[in-house]
């Protein structure tokens, strides 16, 4: 019961926020430019109106109704196969990304703590420390210049840095967007193993002399496991968030790429045209699809702390 | 053992404060920046950007300024653009914290606002918004900034001050406290807010640190803080950043990574080094309380 009600709460707000970023990207945009006779720009005046608001939503709802498609991205692909196109482009980065992220960041956090325990401890958690604090454009940054010079000193073959229609170019974004949630999760991983370790049913494991590793893999995953995977939601939002940022570094034309083009003009504009969003219909699809992926990963991880809790959620929460 | 992140990361925070506050003063910086459009030497005419040299020791930016100078004069707008963002965004979220803490209503805004926020990737958020055209040609373009930028994450910071304020809420000395009669304002005062202190500062520390690296990234997609039109002709405009704050000297990075390597790179490791400052702070005072107060921070 627990998990339905959960489950339901997370569709209205994913319904609601959908709902207000569609909102958002629909406010009228039409200025009027104040400038000389020259046409040299002097000021630009605005004033809102909801009826315009609505009329976009009124309009928007009959186009699609009409032409039964989102329209035209240029004149060789629709709206509808550039969706498709990227998000498949994007699907094949982040969905990896994610795994490799979650899981690997697993282990390193029980590496991390496991290391804490000698006198290398510091190397662990100080490497997880150090990559968590690094903003990741730096890293790609690095990489891409690291990658550059070995390359022309012979001894790294050639990579392909920039673009997405190559191999290379899947397995190195994969790279970029492992980063950030691998050492995160690292550091929630160390930390609850940590908080378990002074407990009472570790000290009675410990008493009856089991092996420190097994105590780690059976008796303290066991518990930690639950606030550990509460945080797949946060780094499935951060990996979502560097997705726009680091498609545009590495000229990735995948989803985050067209999705940032399609709701941020950009920082030019002509005296007299118009500010509205080139194609709002692309927008408002790319919104639904980032926040319907949002909810699935929701959904997914309310569906697993709920398997993994072994009373009820009722009591606890 | 001594608090190694602490020292470290005053130290680094103490470099950044002299540029902040006499970086003009200093020997290797040119306090005028100067555009130098054109440098003859044995090998020619050459003209800006140029690359690292006994003149240049980081290089120059396209109209010829010496880089170094331009990152250590810009140090303080930076600093204070930060502070200033991270500030009013601990402003809002002490209160709404306490509020949530105390009142149904204000806690169910809080979760509510939170899990909302949970469904749209921050950055993307904040690019919606400022391209809006009443924010994007405003001419207080500079207050939306920074009132955009600290509310994305305002709920993120209430969230802890509510949760560390409701576990103290149950403590004796608290329960001591109300059966004494105190009232309201001496309560945060005296019991509350001694508690909450040590999280406030390490959280803010951290804060700092995640503001820059929101600011630079939306440096690299041309959204920032000062701006003015220029003429690209025929009627057209684009948008150049008139602030000397570090993430403007990323603008143009998707070119420059390509051919003038050395600003975005000097320029990211500057950030990078200013995050980590923050960070290293964030991690010393952690520890710093702990051994203080004995407290779970």
């Amino acid at each position: 019961m627990e998990l339905v009600k959960g489950i339901l709460k997370s569709v209205i707000i994913w319904a609601l926020a959908s709902v207000l970023i569609v909102f958002i990207i629909l406010i009228p945009r039409d200025v009027s430019y104040i400038s000389t006779d020259a046409g040299v720009f002097v000021d630009v005046e605005y004033e809102y109106s909801f009826e315009k608001h609505v009329a976009q939503f009124v309009s928007l709802y009959t186009f699609i109704i009409e032409n039964k498609s989102l329209g035209n991205f240029s004149p060789d692909y629709t709206v509808g196969e550039i969706i498709i196109k990227t998000v498949k482009l994007s699907a094949m980065t982040v969905i990896p990304a994610l795994l490799f992220g979650y899981f690997l960041g697993i282990l390193k956090g029980i590496f991390d703590h496991r290391l804490s325990i000698s006198k290398w401890g510091f190397v662990g958690k100080g490497s997880t420390w150090f990559f968590l604090s690094l903003p990741d454009f730096f890293i790609v940054i690095t990489l891409q210049i690291i990658l550059m010079d070995l390359f022309h000193m012979g001894l790294a073959p050639h990579i392909d840095l920039f673009g997405s229609d190559d191999r290379d170019n899947v397995i190195m974004q994969i790279v970029y967007l492992t980063i950030y949630p691998l050492f995160y999760m690292a550091a929630i991983t160390s930390s609850a193993i940590e908080e378990e370790t002074g407990k009472d049913y570790i000290r009675t494991a410990r008493s009856k002399g089991i092996r420190e590793k097994m105590i780690v893999y059976r008796h303290i995953l066991a518990n930690a496991r639950i606030k550990i995977i509460r945080h797949f939601n946060t780094i499935v939002l951060y990996m979502l968030s560097n997705l726009f940022i680091i498609e545009r570094f590495t000229d990735y034309r995948g989803a985050g790429y067209y999705f940032l083009n399609a709701v941020y003009l950009g920082p030019s504009f002509a005296v007299g045209s118009n500010r509205n969003l080139a194609m709002p219909t692309l927008a408002i699809a790319y919104t639904l699809i980032f926040t319907a992926f949002i909810l699935i990963v929701h959904i997914i991880s309310l569906v697993a702390v709920y398997k993994s809790t072994p009373y009820d959620l009722g009591d606890k929460l | 053992m001594r608090n190694i992140p602490l020292l470290l990361g005053s130290m680094l925070l103490s470099i950044y404060m002299i540029f902040a506050v006499g970086g003009s003063y200093l020997p290797f910086v040119d306090s005028e920046l100067k555009d130098e459009v054109m440098r003859r030497d044995e090998s020619g005419l050459s003209i800006p950007p140029y690359p690292p040299s006994e003149k240049n020791w980081l290089g120059s930016d396209k109209s010829g300024r010496d880089l170094l100078s331009l990152l250590v004069i810009g140090t303080r707008e930076t600093l204070i653009l930060v502070f200033l963002i991270a500030g009013f965004r601990y402003l809002l979220a002490i209160p709404l914290g306490a509020a949530a803490a105390n009142f149904k209503f204000f806690r169910w805004l809080l979760d509510s606002w939170n899990y909302l926020l949970s469904f749209i990737p921050p950055i993307f958020l904040v690019a919606l918004i400022i391209g809006l055209p009443f924010i994007y040609f405003s001419k207080n373009l500079f207050f939306w900034y920074v009132f955009i930028l600290a509310i994305v994450e305002v709920g993120r910071v209430a969230e802890i001050i509510r949760s560390q304020m409701s576990e103290l809420s149950v403590r004796d000395f608290v329960e001591a406290a109300v059966t004494s009669g105190t009232n309201k304002s001496n309560m945060f005062k005296r019991h509350y807010w001694p508690h909450l202190r040590p999280l406030v500062f390490t959280s803010f520390a951290a804060d700092l640190g995640r503001v820059l690296f929101l600011m630079a990234q939306l440096g690299v997609i041309q959204i920032f803080v000062y701006r003015e039109f220029v003429s690209t002709l025929g009627g057209a405009y684009q948008n150049i950043s008139t602030s000397l704050s570090y993430p403007v000297l990323l603008q143009s990075i998707l070119r420059d990574i390509w051919v003038h390597t050395w600003i975005p790179y000097y320029t990211v490791l500057f950030i990078a080094v200013l995050i980590i400052t923050f960070f290293l702070l964030s991690e010393g005072l952690k520890r710093y309380f702990k051994r203080k107060f004995r407290m779970m921070v």
